[in-house]
């Protein structure tokens, strides 16, 4: 059933291109490639949040079959950039994780929430966050985000490490993703730093506690001006700071 | 705020925040202190960045006052306040990028 209908749709696809002029077809197909190949690097190089071409693709896809998220989407942007990652710059099976262990039975088309997740989202802020009240919200990990930092919430904080700031002295970690991918990561390296799985490390600070764990592929890369004059080098690294629950800071290393 | 950024050193705790000088007006004094602006870690003698004091959470406070380092009464020092501490040997100074835009040599 689904198969038809999908092969309707491509047949659709298809019967546009014919009535399109093959010199506009074909210009059409350049661009198309072109913007595939400078995507990564524009978000890289300019902290972008440009969605992939599969990406767009995709959404394309789910507004023709579900209605019903438009309505999602349109009510939580953010919802919409969560899929707008660039295809090296997260490792799907680390970040999504934590996601895997609450629901055993999710397909390969449902990117990270579960069904349950979909089903709440319109409560759950970037998708994952469950709302406590005073604005502080919990991940599926039980991680906590306040109030807190020169941005006024931790997770503005956070937002700082989506993009690079190439002037600022130093390293700064930025991560190539949304804040729902990087709360996820986060998750990710707390349950796995927890139990001091392989590639971890955990170190307290008179009262905070510094969680690190690598991942598979390479989840941002380096900023600042130190990442700037090696090149913005990518890492697998992740970094979380946190008091009890409460998470302070976190970013690529 | 400054146009100038001003750090002492990048922070031990989190290795990745700047250590900058924070002044907060304690109860009508002026009072010097080194805040990390990544992890808000703080400290009262930027010579001893390992005594540092843990944040609260949900709020960073003055390790003078406890006012939060975040309210009306607190700023990132500029250099004559880092001067003003005797700390100015002891910071880096480079131009706050950001801000030296918005004040476009006024």
């Amino acid at each position: 059933m689904t198969s038809s209908r999908s092969t309707g749709r491509s047949a659709d696809k298809l019967a546009i291109f014919r009535l399109i002029p093959p010199k506009f077809a074909i210009a059409l197909i350049v661009l198309a490639i072109v913007y595939a190949l400078g995507q990564p690097f524009a978000n890289r190089r300019f902290g972008w949040q440009l969605p992939s071409l599969a990406t767009i693709l995709e959404l394309n896809f789910d507004a023709d079959k579900q209605p019903e998220s438009k309505a999602e989407t349109s009510t939580k942007p953010k919802l919409t950039a969560e899929k707008s990652t660039p295809a090296k710059s997260v490792p799907p099976t680390s970040v999504e994780k934590p996601v895997d262990t609450t629901q055993s039975t999710q397909t390969k088309k449902s990117v990270s929430p579960t069904k349950s997740v979909s089903d709440d989202s319109k409560s759950l802020r970037f998708g994952v966050l469950k709302d406590l009240g005073n604005e502080r919200f919990m991940s599926p990990a039980g991680l906590i985000y306040a109030r807190g930092s020169e941005e006024g919430h931790r997770l503005k904080h956070l937002e700082r490490h989506l993009s690079d700031q190439p002037d600022r002295p130093g390293s700064h970690g930025v991560f190539e993703g949304d804040m729902k991918q990087l709360i996820l990561a986060i998750d990710d390296s707390y349950e796995r730093a927890s139990k001091g799985a392989r590639g971890t490390t955990k170190r307290s600070e008179d009262g905070m506690t510094v969680y690190e764990a690598t991942f598979d592929k390479a989840i941002g890369f380096i900023g600042g001006s130190t990442g700037k004059r090696k090149n913005n080098p990518e890492t697998k690294k992740l970094r979380i700071v946190l008091s009890n629950k409460n998470v302070i800071t976190a970013f690529p290393f | 705020m400054s146009k100038w950024l001003i750090y002492v050193r990048n922070c031990p705790v989190c290795q990745q925040g700047l250590c900058r000088v924070r002044v907060c007006n304690c109860n009508e004094q002026i009072d010097y202190f080194v805040l990390c602006d990544e992890c808000d870690a703080t400290w009262l003698d930027p010579k001893q960045p390992t005594q540092f004091k843990q944040c609260d959470p949900s709020d960073a406070k003055c390790p003078t006052c406890e006012q939060s380092v975040w309210s009306a009464s607190s700023h990132w020092a500029s250099l004559l306040e880092t001067i003003d501490a005797g700390w100015f040997g002891l910071v880096y100074v480079q131009p706050n990028r950001e801000l030296v835009e918005k004040v476009s040599l006024t």
